[in-house]
C-alpha cells in the first residue's frame, strides 16, 4: 500500500513538473491550475501501467481527488 | 440550532414577505393618489408604462387642464415648437397629455381610450395619424407585445358594452396575436365573442378576478414610470420669443431647421442623419418602392378609435402629416400611393362626420417641415399649432354629430384601393 | 387542469409549493417519501407534457420505455461479460433518439415527432449510466430509480445534469430533519435569486433592451452597435440560464436533493478553461468526463499520437464540435464549437509557455484583472457567433 502511494507521488511529480506535490500533501491541485484534464488522463494511464491499478475516468471526481494526499489515498483504495 | 428553529428561520421571512405583498395589494384598493407635479411629468413622459397603465393616464385624460395628444414617435421629437413647449411657454389653459410612442398604432390607442371610459365624454383631443401605420400587416406582433396591456383588455371584456360589429371585430383582431392566444382564458373568451356568443359565467368571474388583481397592481406601481422630458421642455422654452406670433415662430423654425440640418440634402436633422443614415445611404436608395399604404387591417383598427370617439361624443382634431418629400423621392416611396392613402383616410373620416381635419399631406416639400424621414419637426409643429391654438383656445367646444358606419370594419374597406 | 412548462410563470411556483409541501413535511419528520415522489413526478410531467403538448408526452413515454429497457439489458449483460463492441452499441443506442431528432432537419421532418422538451438532458443522463455501468461503478440498478433519475422534474427540461450514483444515494437515504431544514433555507434563497436573475434581469435585458439594440444595429448601428448587441446578449444569456438553473436547484432543495451547481461566477474567469469550469458546469463536466477524457485515454493507451499536445488538441476539437452539433445543425453553432476549441488550444499553449517562463512574466492583481477582461470579451465574441445574429445581419444586408 505504501508502495502505491509512493508511486502515485512519483507520477504526479513527473506530470506536473513540480516537487510541490511532495512538499505539500494538501495542495489544491485543480484550484491552483497544477493539474488539468490532460494531467488526469496521463495520471490514470501511468497508474495502470506502473501499479496495474485501473481507475475509471468517471470515478475521478475532483472534489474527492483534490490533493496529492486524496489521490494517494483513493488510488490505494482502488489497489485493494 | 434545533431543526425546528432552522426550518422556521428559513420559512418565516417568506411568510412575512407574502403577508406584506398581500397587505400592500389590499391597501391599494383604497387608491393611491398622484400629485399634480407628478401628473405634469407624466403628461410629457411618453413612457410606455403610461399608455399601458390606467390610473395615471385616466387621471390625465379626465383632468380639466390636460388635453390628450394621441400619436406615435413624432411626439418624441421635442424642439422649441413641440406642442408641450408652446403650451407651457405661452401659458395656455391646457397642457398636452402625450399618449403614444414608436409603435403605438390605432389598436393600442383604442385600448387606451376605451379604458378611460366616461372620463372622455365631451372632451377635446388631438390625434396624429401616421401613414406608416397603414402597411400591409398593420400592427406587428412585436409592437403588440410591447404595448399589450392585459388590464385594458380585461376591462373591455368586463364592460362588454360595444356594439355587435365592433365586438366581433375586436375579438377577431385580438386572436390574431400570439400573446393573446397563449393566454388560455383570453383565448377562450375571445373565441366565443368572435363567434358572436358571450363568455361563460365562470370565465367572466375569472376575468373579473384578473382585472381586480391587475387594477391593484396598477394603482401600486402605475406611478413608477421613470422617463421625464421636463428638462428638455424647459430648455427649449428659453429659445422662444416672449410674445406669441405665429409668423415669427415660423421664421424662427426656418432658421433653426436650417442650422440643424446642414449636413445632408434631405433636410434631415444632422444627428439623426449621421447616426442612422449616413453610413448606409446607398442601402436606402429605392428601398421603399414596393411599400404601400393602400390595404391594411389598420383601417379597421382605426375605425375602433373612431367608434370610441363617437361613443364619448369627443371633439377631435385629426392631423394627417406628410412624409419628407426629398427623402421619399430618394427611397422611391410612391407619391401617388401616399396620396391614395390620404384620400382613403379622409373618406373614412368625412363620411362619418369627423370633419375637423388638419391635412398637411401636400406640405412634405416645404422647407424644414419634417425633422427626419417621417417625423414632423420645426415648421411642421408650427403649422400644427396654427390649427391647435384656435381649436383649443378660441372656438367653443361643440357637441359633434357622428354617423358611425360599421362598413369601415369590413375586409372590403380595409382591402380597397381608393383613388385620389 | 392548467398546462405549463417548468418555471414558465410565477403560478408554476405556487403549484409547486402546494404540491411539494406534504413531501417536505414527510421529510422533516424523517418518513419515507418514495411513493409520494412518484405521484409528484407523474403530476408534474402531466402538467408539462399534457394538454396541447400531448404528442411530446407520448414521445417522452416511448423514450423512457426504450432507455429503461436498454439500460436494464446492458446492466444485466455487464454483470457477466464486458465486450467493447456491446458497450459501443449500447452507447450508440442511448444516443440514437436524440441524434434522430437533431438530424430531422437534414434527414426527414417527421423524425422530429420523437422529440420533447428536455430530450438532450435526458440523453446526457442515459449515456452516463451506460458508461458508468461499463466502468463497473454502478453496482445497484433498478428500473424505478432509473426512471426517477431521468425524469427528476425540477431539472428535466434544462439541467443541471445530475449523476446517477449521487442521485440514487439521496433517493434512498433522505436527509434528516436537520439537513432538510438547511436545504429548505438554501432552496428558498436559490428560487428567489432565480426570480431576480430570470424574471427581472434577463427579462429587462432580453425582452426590453435587446430588441432596441437589434433595431439600432439593423438601422445602421455599425460596429459599435454589434459590440453593444454582443454585451447585452451575453449578459442576457447568463442571467436567463443561470436564473433557470437556480430555479431547478432551489426546487430540488425543497424536495430534499442537493443537486450540483451549474454556474459559478463565469464572468470572473481568468481564461477559457476556467470559464468552462464555471459556465454550464454540469454540461461541460459531462463532455469532459465522457468525451474528452475517454478519447484521451484511448489515444494515450494506444499511443495513437506521438505528441500528447496534439492528442489533447484533437480531443478538444472533437468535444467542442460535438457540443456545437448538439446545439443544432447550423453553421453558426458549429462555428461556435470550433471557435471555443481553437480558444482552448491557444489557452493551453499559453499556459505551457507561462509554466516555462514563470519568472520572466509579471504576475499580480493587474495581470489577473486584464486576463478577466480579455476572457470576458473572448467569451462574449463566442456568444455573438452563437446568437445567430451575424447570420441575420448578413442576410439583411
Amino acid at each position: 500500500m505504501m508502495e502505491t502511494k509512493e508511486t502515485v507521488l512519483d507520477i504526479l511529480e513527473e506530470i506536473t513538473g513540480t516537487d510541490e506535490v511532495r512538499e505539500n500533501p494538501d495542495l489544491d491541485l485543480f484550484g491552483e491550475g497544477i493539474l488539468d484534464s490532460l494531467g488526469v488522463v496521463q495520471f490514470l494511464v501511468e497508474l495502470e501501467a506502473r501499479c496495474g491499478v485501473s481507475v475509471p475516468a468517471s470515478e475521478f471526481d475532483r472534489s474527492r481527488w483534490a490533493t496529492p494526499r486524496d489521490i494517494a489515498d483513493r488510488a490505494a483504495e482502488w489497489a485493494q | 440550532m434545533s431543526a425546528k428553529r432552522k426550518l422556521l428561520s428559513a420559512v418565516l421571512p417568506l411568510m412575512i414577505a407574502f403577508a406584506l405583498v398581500a397587505g400592500a395589494f389590499l391597501l391599494a384598493f383604497g387608491g393611491v393618489g398622484i400629485s399634480e407635479q407628478r401628473l405634469n411629468t407624466a403628461a410629457s413622459s411618453l413612457s410606455e408604462l403610461i399608455i399601458k397603465g390606467e390610473s395615471v393616464k385616466n387621471h390625465g385624460a379626465e383632468h380639466p387642464n390636460y388635453v390628450l395628444f394621441c400619436g406615435s414617435s413624432e411626439l418624441r421629437r421635442f424642439d422649441p415648437f413641440h406642442p408641450s413647449v408652446l403650451a407651457e411657454k405661452y401659458q395656455r389653459w391646457y397642457r398636452p397629455f402625450l399618449l403614444g410612442t414608436a409603435g403605438t398604432q390605432s389598436m393600442i390607442h383604442f385600448l387606451a381610450l376605451q379604458s378611460v371610459g366616461d372620463g372622455l365624454s365631451g372632451q377635446r383631443a388631438v390625434f396624429i395619424i401616421s401613414p406608416q401605420w397603414f402597411q400591409d400587416e398593420g400592427l406587428d406582433e412585436g409592437s403588440f407585445d410591447e404595448f399589450f396591456s392585459p388590464i385594458q383588455v380585461f376591462e373591455w371584456i368586463c364592460e362588454d358594452d360595444a356594439d355587435p360589429v365592433s365586438r366581433v371585430y375586436f375579438a377577431k383582431r385580438m386572436l390574431a396575436f400570439e400573446l393573446v392566444r397563449q393566454d388560455g382564458l383570453l383565448n377562450g373568451v375571445f373565441e366565443k365573442i368572435a363567434a358572436g356568443k358571450t363568455a361563460d359565467r365562470s370565465e367572466m368571474i375569472r376575468c373579473r378576478d384578473r382585472l381586480y388583481a391587475l387594477s391593484a397592481e396598477d394603482r401600486l406601481f402605475g406611478n413608477f414610470f421613470a422617463e421625464s422630458h421636463r428638462g428638455a421642455i424647459r430648455a427649449h422654452m428659453k429659445r422662444l420669443p416672449d410674445v406669441y406670433d405665429a409668423d415669427r415662430l415660423d421664421n424662427l423654425a426656418f432658421q433653426i431647421g436650417e442650422r440643424e440640418s446642414g449636413n445632408n440634402e434631405f433636410q434631415i436633422q444632422n444627428r439623426y442623419y449621421t447616426d442612422r443614415i449616413k453610413l448606409r445611404l446607398k442601402f436606402f436608395k429605392g428601398r421603399q418602392k414596393e411599400v404601400s399604404y393602400d390595404k391594411s387591417p389598420e383601417y379597421g383598427d382605426f375605425q375602433l378609435v373612431l367608434n370610441e370617439i363617437a361613443k364619448n361624443k369627443m371633439d377631435v382634431l385629426f392631423i394627417i402629416p406628410p412624409v419628407n418629400q426629398r427623402w421619399a423621392e430618394y427611397i422611391g416611396l410612391s407619391k401617388d400611393m401616399y396620396l391614395r392613402f390620404e384620400a382613403k383616410i379622409r373618406e373614412q373620416l368625412l363620411a362619418q362626420g369627423f370633419d375637423r381635419i388638419l391635412d398637411l399631406s401636400r406640405q412634405g416639400g416645404e422647407p424644414y417641415f419634417m425633422q427626419d424621414p417621417t417625423h414632423l419637426g420645426w415648421r411642421g409643429w408650427v403649422a400644427i399649432d396654427r390649427a391647435v391654438k384656435p381649436f383649443l383656445e378660441e372656438e367653443p367646444a361643440r357637441g359633434p354629430e357622428y354617423k358611425i358606419d360599421p362598413y369601415y370594419f369590413s375586409d372590403e374597406w380595409c382591402g380597397k384601393v381608393v383613388s385620389e | 387542469m392548467i398546462f405549463m412548462s417548468p418555471y414558465e410563470t410565477p403560478f408554476y411556483f405556487i403549484v409547486f409549493g402546494i404540491a411539494v409541501a406534504p413531501l417536505g413535511l414527510l421529510l422533516f419528520f424523517g418518513k419515507k417519501r418514495l411513493w409520494y415522489q412518484c405521484a409528484l413526478t407523474v403530476f408534474f410531467l402531466y402538467m408539462s407534457f399534457g394538454g396541447a403538448r400531448y404528442k411530446q408526452g407520448i414521445a417522452l413515454a416511448a423514450y423512457l420505455i426504450f432507455q429503461t429497457a436498454l439500460a436494464t439489458a446492458y446492466f444485466k449483460y455487464r454483470q457477466k461479460h464486458n465486450a467493447a463492441p456491446v458497450f459501443i452499441i449500447a452507447t450508440l443506442l442511448a444516443v440514437l433518439p436524440l441524434a434522430l431528432v437533431k438530424l430531422s432537419p437534414v434527414l426527414s421532418e417527421s423524425l422530429s415527432a420523437a422529440g420533447f422538451l428536455g430530450i438532450s438532458y435526458l440523453t446526457f443522463r442515459s449515456v452516463q449510466v451506460v458508461v458508468e455501468t461499463r466502468d463497473g461503478l454502478i453496482k445497484e440498478f433498478g428500473p424505478l430509480r432509473y426512471v426517477l433519475f431521468l425524469t427528476f422534474f425540477p431539472a428535466i427540461s434544462a439541467g443541471p445534469i445530475d449523476r446517477y450514483r449521487r442521485f440514487s444515494g439521496e433517493l434512498f437515504a433522505p436527509p434528516g430533519p436537520d439537513r432538510y431544514a438547511e436545504l429548505v433555507g438554501q432552496g428558498i434563497q436559490h428560487i428567489f435569486m432565480g426570480f431576480l436573475y430570470n424574471y427581472i434581469i434577463a427579462h429587462l435585458l432580453g425582452h426590453m433592451l435587446l430588441p432596441l439594440v437589434k433595431e439600432y444595429v439593423l438601422s445602421g448601428g455599425g460596429f459599435l452597435g454589434i459590440l453593444y448587441y454582443m454585451y447585452v446578449y451575453s449578459l442576457y444569456l447568463f442571467f436567463d440560464f443561470a436564473g433557470y438553473s437556480k430555479f431547478a436547484i432551489g426546487a430540488a432543495c425543497l424536495m430534499g436533493y442537493d443537486i450540483p451547481p451549474n454556474f459559478n461566477k463565469p464572468f470572473s474567469s481568468g481564461n477559457i478553461k476556467e470559464f468552462w469550469n464555471r459556465w454550464h458546469m454540469t454540461l461541460s463536466f459531462w463532455f469532459r468526463d465522457y468525451v474528452y477524457m475517454r478519447l484521451m485515454l484511448f489515444f494515450l493507451k494506444k499511443k495513437v499520437f506521438k505528441s500528447k499536445v496534439a492528442a489533447s488538441n484533437l480531443a478538444y476539437f472533437a468535444l467542442f464540435l460535438l457540443m456545437g452539433l448538439w446545439h443544432g445543425i447550423t453553421w453558426y453553432y458549429i462555428a461556435y464549437g470550433l471557435y471555443h476549441a481553437a480558444m482552448i488550444c491557444l489557452t493551453d499553449a499559453w499556459l505551457r509557455f507561462k509554466k516555462k517562463h514563470k519568472d520572466g512574466l509579471p504576475h499580480g492583481r493587474f495581470t489577473r484583472a486584464l486576463s478577466v477582461v480579455i476572457t470576458f470579451h473572448a467569451v462574449c465574441a463566442g456568444f455573438l457567433i452563437f446568437s445567430g445574429f451575424l447570420n441575420e445581419l448578413s442576410e439583411r444586408m
